[in-house]
């Protein structure tokens, strides 16, 4: 009986390990994603602001309009 | 447009004229702004659109607009370009009259559910406002009174406010009232169908069998018979009738305006 509960206190402890570690490949994939686009040519082209905050900022200091630029990382 | 159009000389050139701001969803919560898209009911990729310094959404949603070469963009940037101006001459002359009435109109032209009535109206009367900005907010006037009724109300279900069910009722009544003042949105509306739902529910509140009746006729005729809230709206109203005894049972639905 001990033994069944020993091993089955290890499958869940093995199940978590697995979990965490896919899911933190899957958010290392997702991050490296997010960095390939802000490493794309078009980034670098112009001067992009990356917090609409800050956009908004910017819009009322020189009374110019936001023009936002909605696009994605994690898939192509 | 990443590989093409956002490289290209004429879009740097043009970028003089706006701020740029960047959005990349990246389902990593720790990035910046990933829930704005949602917020401003975004739902495909690419997708551009113009903001002002609130972050009012201008132009670029409805229709669809995707500044892929430099004549889309002068087209978009000429869509927000007058709004602009404008404001830079309300700052510069508060006392000019004519440009604060033409940017009232804009502003509430541009976000009808935020517009002021009582400043709109005002603002069409002043001599000088061009006429097609008059017209606009004639066409505009019913469909923003809808809103500033129905928005209150949007907002509370959404948030599911406690105070949702006093919002509603509030929403079904401002209806009623428009539609028996005659004031009733036109069937091409994004909104007549919350119109003619919340209209039909003030009806029942009322007691007022021929307007929820020919509400009902309406919507069946727009909807369809075999819509799902049909049944649920006509045995409403066959209650309402029965409790009320206003009209013979078996002309419910049937009515016309």
């Amino acid at each position: 009986m001990l033994k069944f509960s020993a091993l089955k206190s290890m499958t869940v402890v093995s199940l978590l390990l697995v979990c965490a570690v896919s899911l933190s490949q899957g958010s290392d994939e997702l991050e490296q994603r997010f960095q390939e686009k802000r490493a794309k040519k078009f980034v670098e082209k112009i001067e992009w602001v990356t917090s609409l905050e800050k956009a908004k900022a910017i819009s009322k200091q020189k009374n110019l309009p936001i023009l936002a630029y909605f696009t994605r990382s994690y898939a192509p | 447009m990443e590989g093409g159009p956002l490289l290209s000389d004429w879009w740097v050139d043009e970028s003089k004229k706006f701020v740029a701001y960047l959005n990349i969803s990246a389902q990593l919560e720790d990035k910046p702004d990933q829930k704005l898209m949602r917020e401003y009911d975004l739902r495909g990729f690419p997708s551009f659109v113009f903001l002002d310094d609130s972050g009012l959404l201008l132009f670029g949603k409805e229709p669809y607009w995707r500044p892929d070469s430099a004549l889309a963009l002068g087209q978009g940037l000429a869509q927000v370009g007058e709004l602009f101006e404008l404001r830079k001459l309300v700052q510069q002359n508060p006392g000019d009259e004519i440009a604060r009435a033409r940017l009232t109109l804009i502003e509430g032209l541009l976000d009808p559910s935020r517009a002021d009535l009582e400043k709109m109206d005002a603002a069409v009367k002043i001599a000088g406002v061009p006429e097609e900005l008059v017209e606009e907010w004639a066409m505009t006037r019913i469909e923003a009174k809808f809103l500033s009724i129905f928005e209150p109300y949007r907002s509370a279900f959404q948030k599911k406010s406690a105070d949702r069910d006093a919002k509603k009722t509030a929403a079904i009544e401002g209806c009623y009232r428009m539609w028996v003042a005659g004031e009733k949105l036109a069937s091409s509306s994004n909104t007549f169908r919350p119109f003619l739902v919340l209209t039909f529910d003030g009806a029942l509140l009322a007691e007022d069998a021929k307007v929820a009746g020919n509400c009902l006729a309406m919507y069946e005729t727009l909807f369809g018979s075999h819509d799902r809230f049909l049944k649920g709206m006509k045995t409403r109203l066959e209650k309402m009738v029965i409790s009320t005894g206003k009209v013979e049972v078996g002309s419910i639905g049937g009515g016309r305006e």
